[in-house]
């Protein structure tokens, strides 16, 4: 099944510039995917649509068969900067989404525990969000969304600012997850090595107005957080040095030879 | 808790600068100006107070009740102000250079809080405090709803924001014949003229609170599942707190001011009519009275009113 | 309904005031009454309407928003000066002596000329600028230096502060006019006051919570203590320091409003004055005169203050 399904999206600014224009894409159920692209490119607006955010000015976006309106419980979302909401303890703002989809209290703080548990950061329930680190901040993060269960997680940079060791421990505990829970993942970053590591497929966007330059297949081990040093291999780094020249035939090409 | 050298200063001089008083009132003699000044107020109100400062330091140092740097700010305060009274005393009490009708010594303003109990102490505070009470409630339960609604949209805040300003500006003062006119009583006059004061700046602050809350919270909200009213309730509002909050102070003050302008220009009643009416007949020393029964009464309300409920519902931010 | 039609009806609001004016006849309870001034206002604001129709709207020349913000205050004031026309001038509810009609109260700019719009409103603006330009001047260096210096701060300013800024700076009335000997001097006093406070608690607030890496930074160029102050601290604080000239702004008004009524007359008239001694003599249309004069004082005074700002904010970022 198609989890992900976007033809011929197009999205202009209030001046009638194109953000985005053209893109296709099509994410199969279960698969986890990463968007490469230069910094301002339309990465974010593309997740902005999917979530249902924004509305498209051109083209249709088809989320499990169904055209997209509005938000919906199926899709999860991680903005660029983590945002738990700072007038809350951890634990509220993990049961927030719960609560408001009606869960009674009780059984969504269980849940809540649980998943703050598999994160590892359960004994801060109770903390503010302010006295925690920017790496517990990034797990409660995706406490909050795992716990709404959703089928599809959008990702945007959810990594970004966050030192290397911090990085890659949260990586490897991210990935385990979404292959349990099987999840759709649509990773945007501008880190190649994240991209690779992380995902069955790279799309690499060019610049604006954005559109999709090419997909190249990750084929590493399913289970990559259980080979050790897999981040540092050849075949690792053989991945990004073909992702990393698209990128730049990407950054280079106008936008007009891409069109073409 | 260990306390610095110059902390400990601070706490010990700030304590004993008022038995301090005490001990020079009785002792030196009083300005030939102002002979036999009734002391006994004074020095038991000094003495009352001397006993609530070493009450705090023994709860907030040696049982650790209160954090350090709270305790050092009272014991500073409490330091500058026994200053204060200090020069007050002895210029003008006991040195008594200054004219006795401007200029009244302590002793003979804080035996105005006694002899003149009844009327200004507890009947000219009680009238007061109920309007400026009943103004500013509602100022709350108005200016707040009313600034939600109309900073949740951009249309609404375009119109409703250059029309606030140039209202928050006319000085309330100018509507009290009106509100004398058209209320039944002078006292529902003034309350509305507080309530008017006060409006403004907690309506404009949630206004600005709602209108500029980040985007991003309430998208995350969205995408987490949560209903328009939820958001409002969960999201909006928290996060225009500390806006909000800002606004109800200067609203607070402002019910001040314009709870004393009104009584000044046209009450029967309270601590305002009381200072005009005694500046009038020329009583200065009642109106000194007044005067520091009126800062009194402010400073009470905003520490232990305001400033209280501010850090219970702030308690989420790093203090700076 | 389409944007141009419905601009062009909400313009021609004031052209139908007009001529209903002449239209209908005057209530019996208010005959005669002298149209003039009140038409002549209405076909001003009308002028200033048909403005942004036709340079805003159909050329295109303001944005769309702002032209449909202007559109929308003025429906609002179109429709208050409809019903009160019709209501009271036309219809003749109410009692004549507290709720006068437009026509009435517009007249007295053109009756009182000389003493209400010319004498009163300068006597008011000119004090108003003096206090409040005198009070910048002081609190705005003092509030950078204590800033600057948290020993300061703490141990003096704050303590004094905390318990000083919020009592009611109109309190100090009787006394300042006790002490100055002629009531310019002590209503400017009174002003001075009443803006100090808020101001150099919003400047002191600006340096506390500037981001310390801005003062490093300048430090490690080896920027001079006094480039600091005018580059890098005042910038820095200004938005800030221009919340608490609102509020001061405000607060110094109502003061003097109160200041001007208590201590004015004939021969040293204000604003404040106006209303309040006209409000012993029960003529209400002078004070509603008075008191939209007043705002017209606030609208241009705001006006040119927010030019000033935005000259001076160029780089914020506007908040869209």
């Amino acid at each position: 099944m198609k989890a992900i399904e976007v033809k011929g999206l197009g999205k202009k600014t209030v001046n009638g510039e194109y953000i985005l224009k053209n893109v296709n894409l099509e994410v199969n159920s279960g698969e986890f995917i990463s968007i490469v692209g230069p910094q301002a490119n339309g990465k974010s607006t593309l997740l902005r649509l999917i979530a249902g955010l924004e509305t498209p000015s051109e083209g249709s976006i088809k989320v499990l068969e169904k055209e997209v309106r509005g938000t919906s419980p199926e899709i999860g979302m991680v903005f660029q900067e983590t945002v738990l909401f700072p007038w809350m303890k951890i634990i509220d703002n993990v049961t927030f989404g719960p609560i408001s989809k009606g869960v009674d209290k009780k059984k969504a703080r269980e849940d809540a525990l649980q998943w703050l548990s598999t994160l590892g950061i359960d004994k801060f329930a109770e903390k503010w969000p302010y006295e925690l680190s920017g790496g517990m901040q990034r797990r409660a993060t995706i406490a909050m969304i795992m716990v709404n269960n959703p089928s599809i997680l959008l990702c945007d940079e959810l990594l970004g600012g966050l030192d290397l060791v911090t990085r890659s421990n949260i990586a490897d505990d991210f990935l385990k997850l979404m292959h349990e829970k099987g999840c759709t993942v649509v990773y945007v970053t501008h880190l190649l090595e994240e991209a690779v590591y992380l995902s069955q497929k790279v799309y690499v966007m060019s610049s604006l107005p954005g559109t999709i330059y090419d997909k190249i297949d990750i084929n590493l081990p399913e289970k990559r957080w259980e080979v050790p040093n897999l981040r540092f291999s050849k075949e690792c780094a053989h991945y990004v040095e073909t992702v990393r020249s698209k990128f730049e035939e990407a950054f280079t090409k106008s936008p007009h030879e891409v069109e073409a | 808790m260990r306390l610095t050298k110059s902390e400990a200063v601070i706490a010990l001089a700030g304590l004993l600068i008022w038995p301090f008083l005490i001990l020079l009132n009785v002792t030196l003699p009083d300005a030939a100006n102002r002979p036999n000044q009734p002391k006994e107020v004074f020095n038991s109100i000094i003495m009352i107070f001397t006993l609530i400062l070493l009450s705090y330091l023994v709860f907030g140092i040696l049982l650790k009740k209160q954090p350090k740097a709270r305790v050092i700010t009272v014991m500073n305060a409490a330091l500058v102000f026994g200053v204060f009274f200090f020069l007050w005393l002895v210029v003008v009490g006991k040195i008594g250079k200054l004219n006795t009708h401007s200029f009244p010594s302590p002793n003979t303003v804080f035996d105005v809080f006694y002899s003149d109990f009844y009327f200004l102490t507890y009947k000219s505070s009680r009238d007061s405090i109920f309007r400026a009470f009943a103004g500013y409630f509602l100022a709350l339960i108005t200016g707040i709803p009313g600034g939600i609604w109309f900073g949740r949209t951009m249309r609404r805040f375009e119109v409703a924001y250059p029309l606030a300003k140039v209202t928050a500006h006319v000085p309330p003062v100018v509507y009290l014949p009106y509100a004398i006119a058209v209320f039944p009583s002078i006292s529902h006059a003034i309350i509305f003229m507080v309530y008017i004061g006060a409006f403004w700046p907690i309506f404009i602050n949630t206004l600005f609170g709602v209108y500029n809350v980040d985007r991003r919270y309430i998208e995350f909200a969205k995408i987490l599942g949560a209903s328009e009213k939820r958001i409002l309730r969960r999201i909006i509002i928290p996060s225009a707190m500390p806006t909000i909050l800002a606004g109800c102070l200067i609203g607070l003050v402002l019910a001040f001011v314009l709870l004393t302008a009104g009584e000044m220009v046209g009450a029967h009643t309270g601590l305002g009519f009381y200072l005009m009416y005694h500046t009038d007949i020329g009583y200065f020393d009642k109106v000194v009275a007044a005067i520091l029964l009126i800062s009194f009464w402010v400073f009470f309300w905003i520490t232990f009113g305001f400033d209280m409920v501010q850090a219970r519902l702030l308690r989420w931010m790093r203090r700076i | 309904m389409s944007r141009g039609l419905k601009y062009t009806a909400i313009t021609s609001i004031f052209l139908l005031i007009i001529i209903l004016n002449y239209l209908i006849p005057d209530a019996a309870n208010r005959p005669n009454q002298p149209k003039l001034v009140f038409n002549g206002m209405m076909f001003t604001f009308f002028l200033f309407a048909l403005f942004f129709l036709v340079y805003g709207h159909f050329m295109k020349r303001q944005s769309p928003t702002r032209v449909r913000t202007i559109m929308d205050i003025s429906l609002i004031f179109g429709s208050i000066f409809f019903l009160w026309l019709v209501t009271i001038g036309k219809l003749g509810f109410l009692d004549p002596l507290r709720w006068p009609s437009p026509n009435q109260v517009f007249y007295y700019y053109l009756a009182d000329f000389d003493l209400l719009v010319v004498k009163s409103t300068l006597a008011t603006v000119k004090r108003l600028a003096i206090g409040y330009f005198v009070a910048i001047i002081f609190a705005i260096p003092l509030g950078l230096i204590v800033g600057r210096y948290p020993n300061l701060h703490d141990r003096l300013y704050y303590p004094v502060a905390k318990v000083v800024a919020p009592i009611p700076p109109i309190i100090l009335v009787p006394y300042a006019i006790e002490l100055f000997p002629k009531i310019d001097q002590a209503v400017l006093f009174i002003i001075f006051i009443g803006a100090f406070w808020p101001i150099i608690v919003n400047t002191i607030y600006g340096v506390r919570t500037l981001d310390v890496k801005y003062i490093e930074a300048a430090r490690t160029l080896g920027v001079s203590e006094k480039r600091l102050y005018t580059k890098v601290l005042f910038p820095g604080a200004l938005p800030s320091i221009y919340a608490g000239l609102f509020i001061g702004l405000v607060l110094a008004f109502i003061v003097l409003a109160v200041a001007e009524g208590i201590g004015g007359s004939h021969s040293e008239p204000g604003l404040g004055w106006y209303v309040l001694y006209y409000a012993d003599l029960f003529e209400y249309d002078k004070i509603v005169a008075a008191i939209f004069l007043i705002a017209f004082v606030v609208v241009v005074w705001t006006g040119i203050s927010d030019r000033i700002q935005s000259r001076l904010l160029k780089w914020q970022r506007r908040v869209e």
